[in-house]
């Protein structure tokens, strides 16, 4: 995935990670769990770090094109999607844990851009695999969050817009 | 009372949903779609009192669901559920024919206070 940020705007700019993290606890207090907190962490874990990785990916399209990545172990995806469909985690289907992974995002998303200009579409959101991740890079702006036991990796980057199907081996991987 | 609710991902849909009977509205029957083109055939097959419907979907977005109802003379009652909470989306939704926008993430609360009117 192209991370060229060429003549883009920085991001650090533009997006507060205190808003990121501001935004994706709402998105957590009302769906996912109100009585554990989502607790801004300051050891940022990296996407490949944590075990068998789901990671959610939505584009903001405009004058920034950012794409947002919400990243987090299969065991806590698991338990995301058992928690927004009320329901034992080993209740839910790999599909409900995709679908789950990327409603948060596109939640998330949603409220980046709404804080953003006007002048910004949001994209569909995909999950995929973390080796489609981008890179760390000079404008990548982080926010890493404590949900209990599990790591949730926010960040938001400059990337080519592209909407990725969720791959088929990813699935697998999840079974 | 039959409410359609529209939208790509069943988990939201099932949240919806909950969200519904949370705020109160234990009695409505309540038909799915997972797009804006689905979403049509099921207005004219089921004739629901209202429609939530999240914005952004494969096959035929939110926006463009409502356009093409009202495009067709149908006045079905019509509201968003939708991650895009900014006021540009208001004012467009509004210009549409929506009677509100909803912004996710919502509370049943917030389900109570905008649909006490419509329901």
């Amino acid at each position: 995935m192209s991370t060229a940020t060429g003549d883009l705007p920085a991001l650090a700019d533009h997006v507060d990670p205190a808003v990121v993290v501001e935004l994706t606890q709402a998105v957590w207090a009302s769906f996912v769990d109100a009585e554990v907190e989502l607790l801004e962490r300051w050891d940022v874990p990296g996407a490949d770090e944590l075990p068998d990785p789901v990671v959610g990916r939505v584009d903001i399209v405009g004058a920034l094109d950012a794409v947002v990545h919400v990243a987090l172990a299969g065991e806590a995806a698991r338990e995301l999607a058992a928690r927004m469909l009320g329901l034992g985690a080993d209740e839910v289907a790999v599909d409900d844990v995709l679908d789950a992974t990327g409603e948060i995002t596109n939640m998330v998303g949603g409220n980046l851009k709404a804080v953003l200009a006007d002048d910004h579409r949001l994209g569909l959101p995909a999950v995929t695999a973390p080796g489609l991740l981008p890179g760390t890079t000079s404008g990548e702006v982080v926010a890493a969050l404590q949900w209990g036991e599990h790591a949730v990796l926010v960040t938001v980057s400059h990337a080519e817009p592209v909407h990725l199907p969720r791959p088929t081996e990813h699935k697998d991987s999840l079974s | 009372m039959k409410v359609l609710v529209c939208d790509d991902s069943r988990v939201m849909r099932q949240i919806v949903v909950r969200t519904l009977r949370q705020a109160g509205f234990d009695g409505v029957d309540v038909v799915e779609a997972t797009n804006g083109a689905e979403g049509l055939d099921v207005v004219a097959a089921e004739r629901p009192d209202l429609v939530l419907s999240d914005w952004n979907m494969p096959e035929l977005t939110g926006i463009d669901f409502l356009s093409h109802l009202r495009a067709r003379g149908d006045a079905t009652p019509f509201g968003f559920v939708t991650s895009e909470g900014s006021t540009e989306m208001r004012d467009r939704a509004a210009a549409a024919g929506a009677l509100f926008l909803i912004a996710k993430p919502f509370d049943a609360d917030t389900f109570a206070e905008t649909l006490a009117g419509v329901l």
